[in-house]
């Protein structure tokens, strides 16, 4: 076993740990705190398969920006905070049925399948040939996205303004 | 240190106006925003805007439509890459149909604003309005023709996003409104459930196939099955596990079966001119995108594989479940919205009917099952503006749209109550209106292609049964107006605006059952055929 695939299994091993613990946590702070772990794990495993500018971005936008977002509206709406979430056990053994039966399909499936059919170009992208790509190939999903966040911003900013009189 | 910008592509002109509705629509919603900033918030000036921004749009589009030669274009891309966008006569059918549905809309809410003013002292009318009203509006009306109007996977999921996310915001406009805000949540929760599986859904696909072209993919996997001669019944179960995700995204925005339960909600909270909207031009740039995907892969297969097959099956089951649910949850409803929501479901499940015929083996008529929705589709946008737009005046009258708010409506305020009973007949598809002319497209579609396909004959029972189911429902509504009704309610005073938008589609609605019969076939046959087609497929290795 060389000592990526160590690295992968020990690594995947952490995510997977933080993400049960996400979803089996009954205090809400705690749950923000695994899902940190496993943000940052797949950050990491990132890392590993050299996709760099991936992984800084996942660090920045999710365990960093998102996750902050998520612990201010727990922090601050102050009735959450501290409640515990309790789960009927009826929706936990749907859960846990709908759940397995996914993994087991989509473990049958992925084991069944050789590979990819066509193999994809080749991945040695830069932060440079990134920034190329998305404004030339990727320039109508680029502009696209930009009236999309003006009108989330807009929409966001229309439901919370307060009333007239 | 190397100029970047001068080795790098731009669009060319002749691209641009190829995209010129987009960019209009684009324009129009950043002119909103800038007048509201330099003349002050005035809900009438940015509707007005709005209305000038859709005339234009259809302007535009029509330009467009003499440019777009047989077998459509494609462009915003590097040479030798695949086109991010494409432009063809479905493609721009979809952007006529989205401009012209945006005027009907902005022009309800400019007849709600006035019948609002007229009994602001009464009873408190929600105030619904203002500049980002409309920027989100015509947001969610770019997002839908970009879902129509593109190959490229990438583009698909960010079009959704953006037709989905300000209709979200939208439908608590209202902000005193309860429903309002318990519908907006249902939808956006169920909306992220469904985006994030089909974002999985095309991670699988890329991780498959290599690229987000769809072209590209439909041609692999085709390649693909051929290359297992081996009877060819060798299942891709990723390949298809990776569709039906994709899938999910999809029907949500149809409202079909199974990811139908926010339709109800969010028809009944939002208000009347969001439903109206959704009702119509959610399903359809939903409708749209599943024929682009399922005409793809059935291109690309030519003559059919076991994997078009597979989804012929799943659309077909999936639309005969559809419009059965939609049709029996609506005998059970008292609100006229939710009447109008369920039967909304059920005309979905009729037209996508059509899409099970597209994968059809060689042999039967090209498109015939998209010339059938796009004639249905025609149809139903007029029918749905009239029956919604009477709704609407009714319901800002009444302050609610139960049932018995609509007693003796055929006395107290005839010109509503006919052109309503037009349209409810016309839903249920009796002679000689248009929902007839619609339905008989529908199902002699389905007939000729029962040829290849001996199991479409059960769709079109399944059609004709629920159709029959409907009648219930829709003379419910009728028999309120007109044969009940209460001496002591007095008679409707309504705006004018709403009384014309709601008769013109009633006398259309008899026009095309009679005149227009035959035209509306034709053109609905021009409008669907030549499909975009990748005109230099790319080179695939194939890997075991």
């Amino acid at each position: 076993m060389t000592g990526e695939a160590i690295a992968f299994y020990l690594l995947a091993a952490v995510v997977t740990a933080f993400a049960l613990g996400c979803v089996l946590a009954s205090n809400i702070v705690r749950m923000a705190l695994c899902l940190l772990g496993t943000l940052g794990g797949v950050a990491l495993l990132y890392f590993l398969m050299a996709a760099n500018f991936l992984g800084a971005i996942q660090l920045i936008v999710y365990a960093g920006g998102t996750l902050i977002v998520i612990v201010f509206g727990v922090m601050l709406t102050s009735r959450a905070y501290g409640t515990k979430l309790r789960v009927r056990p009826l929706e936990m053994i749907g859960a846990a049925v709908v759940t397995l039966a996914l993994l087991a399909g989509l473990t049958a499936i992925l084991v069944r399948t050789a590979g990819p059919v066509v193999s994809p170009s080749t991945p040695d992208f830069g932060v440079a040939q990134i920034g190329t790509e998305l404004l030339s190939t990727y320039l109508v999903p680029f502009e696209v996205i930009s009236v999309l966040l003006l009108a989330v911003m807009i929409g966001a900013a229309y439901l919370v303004q307060p009333e007239k009189k | 240190m190397k100029l970047l910008l001068a080795n790098t592509w731009l669009p060319t002109s002749a691209e641009l106006h190829l995209f010129s509705p987009e960019l209009v629509l684009t324009g129009t919603i950043v002119a909103v925003l800038l007048v509201a900033l330099v003349a002050g918030r005035r809900p009438q000036l940015s509707a007005m805007i709005a209305l000038l921004g859709a005339l234009l749009g259809v302007l535009a589009t029509a330009h467009v439509a003499r440019v777009v030669g047989d077998g459509g274009l494609g462009g915003l891309a590097p040479p030798g890459e695949p086109p991010m966008l494409i432009a063809d006569r479905f493609s721009v059918f979809f952007k006529l149909f989205l401009f012209v549905l945006l005027a009907a809309i902005i022009w309800l809410w400019l007849t709600g604003t006035i019948e609002r003013r007229m009994r602001a002292t009464s009873r408190p009318v929600g105030d619904v309005g203002g500049p980002e009203f409309f920027v989100l509006l015509l947001t969610s009306a770019l997002g839908m023709m970009l879902m129509v109007g593109s190959l490229n996977l990438l583009v698909i999921i960010i079009a959704m996003e953006t037709a989905s996310l300000p209709s979200y915001a939208i439908v608590a406009a209202d902000r005193r409104s309860r429903l309002g805000a318990e519908a907006a949540l249902k939808y956006v929760l169920f909306g992220a459930a469904s985006a994030a599986i089909m974002v999985y859904g095309v991670s699988l696909l890329y991780g498959r196939f290599g690229t987000l072209d769809l072209g590209a993919v439909a041609q692999a996997s085709s390649l693909w099955s051929h290359q297992q001669d081996a009877g060819a019944t060798g299942t891709d179960w990723l390949f298809c596990l990776g569709l039906a995700a994709l899938g999910v995204g999809v029907v949500f925005k149809i409202a079909a079966v199974p990811m139908h339960y926010w339709c109800p909600d969010v028809f009944e909270g939002a208000p009347i001119e969001i439903t109206t909207w959704l009702s119509i031009a959610s399903k359809a740039a939903g409708l749209g995108l599943l024929l682009r995907i399922v005409t793809t892969l059935g291109g690309a297969a030519a003559g059919g594989t076991h994997h078009t097959e597979l989804l012929a099956w799943a659309i077909g089951i999936l639309a005969a479940v559809t419009c059965t649910v939609g049709n029996l949850a609506a005998l059970r409803q008292e609100s006229v919205k939710r009447i109008l929501a369920y039967s909304s479901i059920a005309h979905a499940g009729y037209m996508m009917m059509a899409a099970a015929i597209l994968v059809a083996p060689a042999g039967t008529a090209a498109n015939v099952g998209i010339s059938a929705v796009v004639a249905y589709l025609l149809v139903y946008l007029l029918m749905n503006v009239g029956a919604f737009g009477a709704a609407a005046l009714v319901t800002w009258h009444a302050g609610t749209d139960h049932l018995s708010a609509f007693t003796g409506l055929g006395r107290r305020a005839p010109w509503i109550a006919v052109p309503l009973a037009v349209c409810l007949f016309s839903l249920v598809g009796l002679p000689p209106l248009g929902g007839f002319a619609a339905k008989w497209f529908l199902l002699v579609a389905l007939g000729t292609s029962a040829a290849a396909q001996p199991w479409l004959w059960g769709l079109v029972v399944i059609a004709v049964v629920n159709t029959a189911i409907s009648l219930y429902y829709y003379v419910r509504i009728i028999r309120q107006m007109f044969l009940t009704d209460d001496a002591t309610l007095p008679r409707l005073q309504v705006p004018f605006g709403g009384l014309a938008l709601v008769n013109v589609c009633a006398v259309v609605i008899l026009l095309i059952g009679t005149l227009w019969f035959s035209p509306l076939g034709e053109r609905a046959g021009r409008l669907a055929s030549n499909l975009y087609v990748q005109p230099t497929p790319p080179a695939l290795t194939l890997q075991p």
